[in-house]
């Protein structure tokens, strides 16, 4: 009987994990919190290893082992869930509830609501308008890249549901926010700044959060997080780079230097 | 005054942010933008300084004391303020100059940009370590603190 009640709060300890680092927690935050969770059950002899693509927690009770990993494929960040899910931990350690109710509040935290589609296309315009002005853009770069910040999404959020890799995202949403200021540029636009606007919406772009993240686990300790982050922030790099220098090359190679 | 205006940009560009990113509460929109504006102010407030490195590394702790501070008050990860915050000190303007020198085959500002690029983030990742650093340390001394009380 006793066994059940291990199993429950192992499944239950890794589906918090699994949401933790789809959600965009920090690895070592994921670790220290299922680590806490366990031992407030009262599993004191347990051992959670994670890494950004999966997660195994084992636990040593009475007589036997329990062992259980999940796999995550895909993360992205979302600040709401992640606080949720932070909060839900926080009382699980205090509370310590039932499994049931638990496991009940985890999936209403799943299952919330993300902003509506319109709302997260000017989200993602505002952020490269203003980075436009931030960076020495005017009005009129600011607007264009407002446009641009738009196709972003679009390419993002269409092709992450066609299962495209992380690489080939990149080179697409890069290279055609690229070619809206270059071919404006080439239909006798030459008022509008051109580096401007595309440093603007290429924040949306770059890995800062990433690299940043990198830093931290090498500092902390955990160099298999740091490796297989730095991999990626440097596809991530680099698929920016393919994408810029696409427009720019073709338009050089059709229509000369501008 | 003028010359603080990019301050107001990026607290509306880290507003955009708190969107992409899916914050839902309003005071915490307002507090990350809040950490992103005053990381920006504090790198224009070193402008005196010669090296680039030093400004971004003092605008980062500034924005990582305050994300540990602000997720004391408000109970909530100290992520979301620092993921918010960091972005208008993320040096994607040196990225993209560095990516243009590569393709007009220009290497020598290719490789300028590419160290400067490289040593502002790792000035800005050095920045949040240390401040982590210290924070976790003085937090796991606390809770060490507390259990040994309830043990003993």
């Amino acid at each position: 009987m006793h066994s059940k009640k291990v199993e429950q709060c192992l499944n239950f300890c890794c589906e918090v994990s699994r949401q933790l680092i789809r959600n965009g927690a920090e690895i070592y935050r994921v670790e220290e919190s299922a680590n806490r969770m366990l031992a407030a059950y009262g599993y004191k002899e347990a051992e959670v290893f994670a890494v950004p693509s999966c997660v195994i927690m084992s636990i040593h009770y009475g007589e036997r082992n329990y062992t259980k990993s999940v796999r995550i494929k895909s993360a992205t960040n979302n600040l709401d869930k992640l606080d949720r899910l932070n909060a839900l931990c926080r009382d699980v350690c205090r509370e310590t509830p039932e499994i049931d109710v638990a496991l009940s509040e985890l999936k209403a935290i799943v299952g919330r609501p993300v902003y509506p589609v319109w709302l997260s296309y000017f989200g993602y315009g505002c952020v490269a308008a203003f980075f436009t002005l931030f960076w020495g853009g005017n009005a009129l770069d600011a607007a264009i890249a407002f446009f641009c910040g738009m196709i972003v999404k679009a390419v993002v959020g269409h092709m992450v549901r066609l299962n495209a890799n992380v690489f080939f995202v990149n080179v697409c949403a890069s290279m055609l926010l690229v070619m809206v200021p270059v071919v404006l540029t080439y239909m006798g636009c030459t008022m509008i700044h051109t580096d401007q606007i595309i440093i603007g919406s290429i924040m949306l772009l770059v890995p800062g959060i990433a690299i940043t993240n990198v830093m931290r686990d090498v500092i902390i300790g955990d160099f298999v997080t740091a490796l297989s982050k730095l991999a990626e922030v440097l596809i991530v790099a680099l698929a920016i780079a393919v994408g810029i220098a696409i427009p720019f090359g073709l338009a050089r190679a059709l229509l000369g230097g501008i | 005054m003028e010359q603080y205006l990019p301050c107001l940009y990026a607290f509306l560009a880290c507003a955009g942010f708190s969107i992409v990113f899916e914050i839902k509460k309003p005071v915490l929109i307002l507090l990350s933008c809040v950490t992103g504006a005053v990381g920006w102010l504090v790198y224009l407030l070193f402008g005196n300084m010669e090296s680039e490195v030093v400004r971004y590394f003092l605008a980062t702790i500034v924005v990582a004391l305050l994300s540990e501070v602000f997720a004391r008050i408000m109970k909530a990860p100290a992520t979301i303020f620092l993921i918010i915050g960091i972005v208008p000190l993320v040096p994607g303007g040196g990225l993209y100059y560095a990516m243009d020198a590569l393709i007009n085959a220009d290497y020598v500002s290719f490789g300028q940009k590419g160290i400067e690029t490289a040593a502002c983030a790792g000035a800005i990742a050095a920045g949040v370590s240390v401040v982590t650093s210290i924070v976790r340390m003085v937090a796991s001394r606390r809770t060490d603190k507390i259990k040994t009380e309830h043990d003993g």
